[in-house]
This record gives C-alpha cells, structure tokens and sequence, in this order.
C-alpha cells in the first residue's frame, strides 16, 4: 500500500494542541480531503496515521513528520493545497513525499531533534560562551527524572544525550539552540535540559516564561 | 483605561500553567475573528468548554450572527477552577475566545441557560469579567446583559441580574436585538431607550419594567407594569418554519476533546407526546419538522466541512419524524460507506428502532437505554408516559434476542402520587428482565448486565406538576435506600442522583425575583460549578439560605392552589395555565391523554402558532 510522509508546521496558538488532539485533527482534516486513508483490520479499525516524534504540548514546531497509509496512490493536490482549507491557523503542510516501500517507518528511524529555547533574562549581561562551556564541562549533568513507570523520582545523566549546546544573547533573552537524542534508541526531552540549565546557571525564570520552538528532525535510514 | 483586549504575552503567561489550554486559545476551525465591526456580541456558555462545545443552540446563534458582516460574535466558557484561579492571581478578566476581549468590554452578552445548576457559574462569569451583577448597576459603558434558553421560561430568579431575556426560539430575535443595538448606539441613545426598543420585539422580556408584589404569606399577588412597552404577558418567540431557517453547515470544531465531538442536525423541535413531567415537551410546541432532504443535506454538508466520524440527530423524541425509516435508511447508507458512526438518541424502542441499531452497532453492541420514567402501569399513566409494561417487556425481549448484553434503565423517584408499590414497580421489573433473559438465553446469558439509573422528580414550570410539592430530601433518601435494597441482585448496578442539588434545582425552577439575593450570597460563599458533584458543595448554600433568609422549602415542597399567581406568569408559552390544570386533574385520575397527532386536547397553542398536527381542530 502507498506510504506517505507528510512534513507540516506546528505554529502559534496551535502549540497548546496536546498530541492526541493532534491526530484527531489530522484525522478530521484527512476525512474532509477524502484522503483514501488505509484502516487496520479487526473489532476497531482506525486509520494508519504515525507522528515522527511526539512533541511536547506548549512546543511549537517548524518541521514536523506524519507518516500515513493510504488504500491507493492519492492525487498530491490533495495534501497540497486542498487539506488546508480544513486545518486551522497554525497548522501547514510544507511537504509531501511517497515514501520508497523499504525504508523504516518515520517512528522508528527518528535519531536527533533540534531545538530553539527563549529564555527572558531582562536586561543583565551574561557572557554566554563561558556559561555554556562551562555548563557542558560538567562531569555528569544530573537532573531528576520523574516516571510514570517507577512512581519515583530519578536522578539521571543527561550529557551522553546532548549532541550540540549553544547559547547567544538578543536583547533582552537568553537562546539555546541545542541539538538532542531523539526516538526509541535514546531520548531526552528538552524539558530535562532546562530544568538542569536553570539549576546551573542559577537563572530564576519560572518555566513557563521558556518558549521551545523544535526546528528539525533528523532520521536515519538504515 | 483598562484594555480592551488581552494581548498575546498576557495569554501565553496563562496557558502554560493549566491544564487542556488548548480550551482557551479560540481559532477552531470555522472559527470567526472580526476587527472592526458596530456590534460585538458574546455568546456565553456557563459552564466548561468541553460541555458547552456539544451544545448545538450556540454553533446555530454563533453561525446567523457571524453571517452579518456588522456584528461579530464570540464565545466565553466557564473557565476550569485552575484557569480561574490564575486569572485572579495575574488580575486578568475573563475573556473571550475570539479576539481574547474581556467580558466587561463586549457590546452584548449573551448567557444561555440550560440548567439551574448553572446559575452560580452565570454570576462568577460576571464576576470574572469585571461585570456588576445587578441590572440597575450597570449604564451603557457595560454590555446588555441577555439570558435565554429552556430556563429562560422562569427567568424570575435571575430578573435583577439581566437586562433582557429572549423567551422562545433564538434564531430571529437575537439578531433584530443586535440590530436594535446597533440603531441605539448611532442614534446615541441610551440603556433606557435600547430596553424600550427591544421591549416590542417579539419573545423578549424586560424584567425591570415590571414590578412585582407579593402577599404576607409570601405568594406573588401580580406584576405591576413601570413602562408603556411593558406588556403582559410576554408571548415567546416562535421560528415558524425550520426547514428554511438558518443552520451550521460549517461548525465549530472544537480543539480539544467535547463532551460530544460529532455532526450534529436537528430534525425537528417540538414533540407531540405530552408527557406531563417534561418542560421541553410544553414550551417548545408546535412541533416543526425539517424536510427530509434539508436534513440529508445538512447532514452530508457538516460532515464534509468538519471531517467528524460520528452523526447524530437532534431531537425530543428521534423516531417521531414524519419521515424517520426513510430518512435514517439513507443516512445509515451514507454513514456505513464512510466509516462514520450514526447515533440515535432518544429513540422510542419499536420494531424498525430494532433493527437501525441491530445495524448500526452490528460488531459492538455498545448499549440500549430505555427510559420507562416509572415502576407501575399506574403512574406511567399519572405521568402520561405512554408506554405499557407489554411494550416495555416486549422491547427488552427483543433486545436479549438480539445480544445486547448491557441495558440502562431510567426511572424517576418522586413523581406526584408515588407510593412504596411504585418502587416495587422498578424492583419487579428489573427482576423480569433478568428472568427473561435467562429464560431466553441460559447460562450463556450470564454477561448479561442492567444499570439502573434514578433521577429525582423536579416540578418545572409550563408542565400540568407545576403546583406540586417535590419530595423532600429526607423522603428521597428513603426511597433511594429502598431500591438500594431492592436492588441487591447479581448483574444489577444502580445509581442515584444527589438530593440536595436536586432540591436546589427544584427552588430556582419555580422560583421568583427575590431568589437573586440567595443566589448571590451562594456566590460569595464559593459556589460555582454546583452540576459537578466534586464541585458542590451544599453548605456554601445552606449557608446562603440562612443569611438570605429565603425558606427553600416554599419553593420546592410547597402544594400551589389552583388559583395561585406564578412568578413565571408573565411568560406566555403557548400551552395555556386552564390546559394544564385540567393535565393535572387527569393526572390524579390516573387518565391519559393522547399523542397530538392523534387526538387534539386544545393546549392553546394555535392561539400562538400554527400548529400543523392531525388531531382535529379543537
């Protein structure tokens, strides 16, 4: 059956989407396009729609990835413009591609996340190099974790999982453009790195003050 | 000067620290932003998003508003308690949806009121919203305050808090209100010229200019008129024709999951039936049916337009449509190629009911409900519910046939003339369901579950009960214990409705103008959200009835005389007090009255309406 990956932006007011709302969205938004949509068989069939990578309600997104199957191959006006007069503001597809039949779902070959954080530090002078070298020179970098599994809070590593980790001053914010483990082999949620950067620079700025844009994800197949 | 809208860094201050905040960001799909327009109009639910997004009465005002380019209308919900709670800490008010306008800056607000439960919720909205309560506090720098909706035919309770109540159907009025509005402000005129304005519109009710008196024992003597456009009664609204009258083709979908997320068509309003305990069945008369081909239409064009993959049909009684096997014949067609589940509510269990939903639920059979109201062929008849315990029994047969494994039963406590026979009514039947179905299936059929469920009797006005007393919570305590006990049986699951907001729905039903200041004193004690029982909290109002000193028990245990004055007497609702009267002498003879389209009892409707029903023309 045709596979596609569809890229799309996740912008504005549409970050307080939750996930799950998310696909119902895209559900709706398929159903009204009358995208021949491939549905699992059994007592509860649904639609075999897949995001690349989760992203964390309040995020907003430049490059997100859904994957869907489809009964037969659909015309890519479709997805390009028709679906967009049932999504709303803040919502666009940028691409569309068939995938090769071969290649891993989008899920499981997801490997990095790049992402953009806005902290407002005011106007005080912060020399970010030393601040980020010496956040990275760190021996561990130990932040708590808690799970919905272990009940628990965890204290683990997180810099094995940091792959880049850059900061600039603009005005009157703090950017951290920083590059992450994403998908099933290993994962960190920036959630994590704020909270352990917050600790560590001594910065008092509640969390919902940090904006997080994700600007890419990055896939390997095979 | 305050803002007149909340900006961006306001609101993503606030969104990230509740919970679902995608309830409040607005920009739904269909969703209309309008800049510069004469007249903006909120339309405001008094309760949370995920409730007030299912209701179909503001996707059909929010939509014939919208479609004139003068006036914008925009939504506000009860904000959730976290919501309200950060509102309070940051000094915002309560806005709304759209244009993130606060409450206090609208041109008009609209609250429609759907349960007295919700009461609370209309005060602390205001509250939220920097709005005073009290109609006459308020000049022309504030918005019109209107109420409408089922609670709207008693509006007394809430007369000081509201300029205007809309009695009847919404879909005209409230656009000429607008209108009038609009002319108002152009001509510079003020409050008192808008309300004499509106006053000679068509369903509309101006509370402050009518006075009422009331006896020493507390029972209203009349209303005296304090303006020339003050007439008496006040007629309500009534949309002749529905199959032309506007409707959603392209609804509000919301966000974030509602109570229903589904397409939605209404059939027809009104209902024929007669039952005596039901409100909606009286004030919503004649009944007005869309065409069957309106209906296919509006039905194929919202789910096009919404992508839902669910459909249902609104109405009092479903199966009652002229037309209903055609109609649910195509529509189940149409559903069954597209992978979108049809659901039928409120259907009237006869043999062609049996086999839609033997179709529609083919692989799941996800449940039937069935709503006998009462235990005895005695007080179906005092209630009028038409049905016999053959029906009833008959229809469940079918079901167990048929394999459903689950059936919800509803019933009521409390009903004018229950006796401890009528509770063994409810005992005996559920345990003739259950013989039957072992009868039928055997051993097998041990999946087999009932619920039943128990709601307490509430006299609503316009209903031939409107004079009788509500048991009192103790007497409905005892007879939820009694079935408790009767109902101690394998495969039985029963449930009870609360007590004490069933008394409290009871006092503001039927109450009058002097509830305001007890409704008021709830408020400042706390109470909000009363419909959520992990919200309510009855002291908040008890302690509201001792400092207001309003004896609850006038209101809702009272026996009325035949000849007594009622609050809501100055609504005309169609159905005349004499009809009624004469329902409610039947009633104590244990007579019922006949389906409309059979038989013509003479409510007194035609006066008001064409009425296009088969029985006769008395």
């Amino acid at each position: 059956m045709p596979r596609y990956v569809l890229a799309f932006e996740k912008r504005g007011m549409m970050k307080y989407l939750s996930h799950l709302d998310l696909l119902r969205l895209f559900k709706r938004a398929f159903r009204s396009a009358e995208v021949d949509l491939l549905y699992t068989e059994g007592f509860n069939p649904h639609p075999k729609i897949a995001f690349g990578q989760p992203l964390s309600l309040g995020y907003e997104s430049l490059e997100e990835w859904l994957e869907i199957e489809t009964e037969t191959e659909q015309d890519s006006e479709i997805f390009l413009p028709r679906i967009h007069q049932y999504l709303p503001e803040g919502i666009k597809i940028i691409s569309v591609e068939l995938q090769e039949p071969w290649k891993k779902t989008i899920a499981s070959s997801c490997v990095e996340a790049h992402y953009q954080i806005t902290f407002p530090i005011g106007p005080c002078e912060l020399n970010c190099k030393k601040l980020a070298t010496s956040f990275l020179a760190q021996k561990e970098i130990l932040v708590e974790k808690s799970s919905k599994k272990h009940r628990e809070v965890q204290i683990v590593d997180i810099k094995p999982m940091i792959r880049f980790f850059a900061l600039k001053t603009e005005e009157e914010f703090l950017l951290l453009d920083t590059v992450l483990d994403a998908g099933s082999v290993s994962n960190l949620s920036p959630e994590l790195l704020i909270q352990g950067f917050l600790r560590f620079s001594q910065l008092q700025i509640p969390r919902h003050n940090v904006k997080v844009i994700r600007t890419k994800l990055v896939f390997q197949n095979n | 000067m305050k803002p007149r809208t909340i900006s961006n860094i306001q609101l993503e201050s606030l969104l990230l620290r509740v919970n679902k905040p995608a309830r409040y960001i607005g920009r739904e799909l269909h969703s209309v932003q309008k800049e510069e327009i004469d007249c903006r109009f909120g339309f405001a639910f008094p309760d949370t998003y995920d409730i007030g997004m299912s209701f179909m009465g503001m996707q059909i005002l929010y939509n014939i508003l919208n479609t004139d380019p003068n006036i914008a209308c925009e939504r506000v919900f009860a904000p959730a308690m976290d919501m309200e709670k950060i509102l309070k800490e940051e000094k915002l008010p309560l806005f709304t949806l759209e244009t993130k306008t606060p409450l206090w800056a609208l041109d008009i607000l609209g609250f429609t009121l759907q349960y007295e439960l919700s009461y609370s919720n209309v005060l602390n909205m205001l509250a939220l919203g920097d709005i005073p309560f009290l109609a006459k506090d308020r000049d022309n720098q504030y918005p019109l305050l209107i109420g409408g909706g089922p609670c709207a035919f008693n509006p007394e309770p809430l007369a000081d808090f509201f300029d205007v109540f809309l009695i009847g159907d919404g879909e005209e009025v409230t656009l000429q209100i607008c209108h009038e509005f609009i002319k108002n402000k152009k001509q510079g005129g003020t409050k008192e010229t808008l309300l004499r304005a509106l006053a000679l519109l068509p369903g509309v009710y101006v509370p402050s200019f009518y006075q009422p008196e009331y006896r020493e024992d507390g029972t209203l003597v009349g209303y005296q008129p304090l303006e020339e456009a003050a007439f008496y009664p006040i007629k309500k609204a009534v949309v002749q024709d529905l199959d032309t009258c506007a409707y959603p083709k392209n609804p509000l979908v919301p966000l974030t999951e509602a109570v229903h997320d589904r397409a939605v068509v209404e059939t027809f309003r009104g209902c024929t039936r007669g039952c005596r305990f039901c409100q909606a069945g009286m004030v919503y008369r004649p009944v007005r049916e869309r065409n069957k081909e309106t209906i296919l239409n509006l039905a194929k064009e919202s789910l096009k337009s919404t992508g839902h993959e669910e459909l249902s049909l609104l109405s009092l009684s479903t199966s009652d449509h002229s037309c209903f096997e055609p109609l649910v014949t195509d529509l189940m067609h149409y559903c069954e190629e597209r992978r979108i589940s049809l659901s039928l509510p409120s259907l009237r269990l006869d043999n062609f009911s049996f086999q839609i939903l033997g179709q529609i639920q083919k692989v799941r059979k996800s449940g039937l409900t069935f709503a006998p109201e009462a235990g005895t062929q005695r007080l179906r008849d005092v209630i009028n519910k038409g049905i016999t315990e053959k029906d009833i029994m008959a229809s469940m047969e079918k079901a167990i046939r048929m394999g459903w494994n689950n059936l919800k039963l509803y019933f009521m406590v409390g009903l004018p003339t229950e006796t401890i026979e009528d509770l063994d009514g409810i005992i005996q039947l559920t345990k003739n369901i259950l013989f039957l179905n072992r009868e039928i299936r055997g051993p097998k059929g041990s999946r087999f579950r009932i619920t039943i469920s128990i709601s307490n009797f509430v006299p609503k006005p316009f209903t031939p009960f409107q004079w009788v007393s509500q048991d009192t919570e103790d007497m409905l305590r005892k007879k939820h214990d009694y079935l408790k006990n009767g109902l101690r049986i394998r495969q039985v699951q029963y449930s009870y409705h609360d007590t004490e907001t069933s008394m409290l729905e009871a006092i503001f039903a039927r109450g009058d103008r002097r509830l305001s200041e007890l409704l008021m004193k709830a408020h400042s004690n706390g109470a909000k959200m009363d419909g959520w029982s992990e919200h309510f909290h009855a002291e908040y109002w008890k302690k509201a009835l001792e400092e207001s000193e309003i004896n609850g028990s006038f209101y809702a245990h009272r026996k009325r005389e035949s000849e007594e004055i009622f609050p809501w007497d100055v609504i005309d609702c169609g159905v005349t007090k004499k009809y009624l009267w004469n329902e409610w002498k039947k009633a104590l003879d244990e007579k019922t009255t006949l389906d409309c389209r059979i038989h013509c009892e003479g409510c007194g409707l035609k006066a008001l309406a064409k009425c296009n029903q088969e029985g006769g023309n008395a």
